[in-house]
């Protein structure tokens, strides 16, 4: 009995320490970035395609994917992505941005983002979260 | 000493789906696709486009002959149906050219993508706007 007991303490502190693991590994500075709401979302995010999430913060900091790279600079994120659409192009691949900006972000990082995709002919698109509207 | 036990014991439980739960709720998030910035929709119908300028917390809408500011979302939606239905009656295809101005959010871009597509009005996105 002690020793079941003894099991059953070791297997709740493997478990907590597991979650705990998971939990803060999820703290970076792309999961901080709550993106705008939206009630008509009907896009499905494009699939096949490599794709590249930027987040935008609300003083105009990019982050890439999980935020291992971040930008305070437009014109090396542009850098960044042409490297990107060079290396898709050249290995055949297609690659998409989803654009993660915070809900109170000013829309013109958005747009500087969108017309950098825009240049270089990648498909992009806004990270929203579906709300039950109208 | 049993009771304390049972207290560690669902302390342990509390903490597991605690943490259980913080793990699973990761954000997740759906896509809109931004428009082309050029209307490369071919209707049948000629095309009136009239501009939706988005400040930081009122709109204006601007078509031929009017300026209409709006001051909340439901008064917007309101203007951009009756004005659409105008077209409509015209033989129009009514296309709204959406300017988000500095002071602009992304929330409110958003909020009109949603009357847009809510009311099945066509959109352009200035890129250049700002």
């Amino acid at each position: 009995m002690g020793k079941s007991n003894l099991m059953i303490r070791l297997i709740d502190i493997v478990f907590i320490l597991l979650f705990g693991f998971i939990a803060v590994s999820e703290i970076n500075s792309a999961k901080s970035i709550v993106p705008p709401k939206s009630t008509e979302v009907t896009e499905d995010s494009p699939e096949g395609a490599h794709i590249v999430i930027v987040g935008i913060e609300k003083k105009g900091i990019f982050t890439i994917g999980r935020g291992d790279i971040v930008f305070t600079d437009l014109f090396k994120l542009q850098e960044y992505f042409t490297k990107v659409a060079y290396e898709s192009r050249s290995n055949g691949k297609k690659v998409g941005v989803r654009i993660r900006a915070s809900w109170d972000a000013p829309v013109e990082y958005t747009l500087a983002v969108a017309k950098i995709c825009k240049r270089l002919g990648l498909p992009k698109g806004i990270d929203v979260v579906r709300v039950i509207g109208k | 000493m049993n009771n304390r036990r049972f207290m560690i014991r669902l302390i342990d439980i509390a903490l597991i789906i605690l943490f259980g739960f913080i793990a699973i709720s990761g954000l997740k998030t759906e896509y809109v696709n931004l428009p082309s910035g050029s209307n490369s929709q071919v209707t049948k119908q000629w095309p009136h486009e009239a501009t939706l300028h988005i400040y930081g917390n009122y709109f204006v809408l601007q078509d031929t002959d009017r300026e209409e500011k709006l001051r909340n979302l439901q008064d917007l939606e309101v203007m951009m149906v009756e004005v659409n239905n105008y077209y409509l009656q015209k033989q129009y295809k009514f296309v709204i050219k959406i300017e988000p101005h500095k002071s602009s959010i992304m929330q409110s871009l958003i909020d009109v993508f949603d009357i847009c597509q809510r009311n099945n009005i066509d959109k352009n996105l200035n890129y250049d706007a700002i």
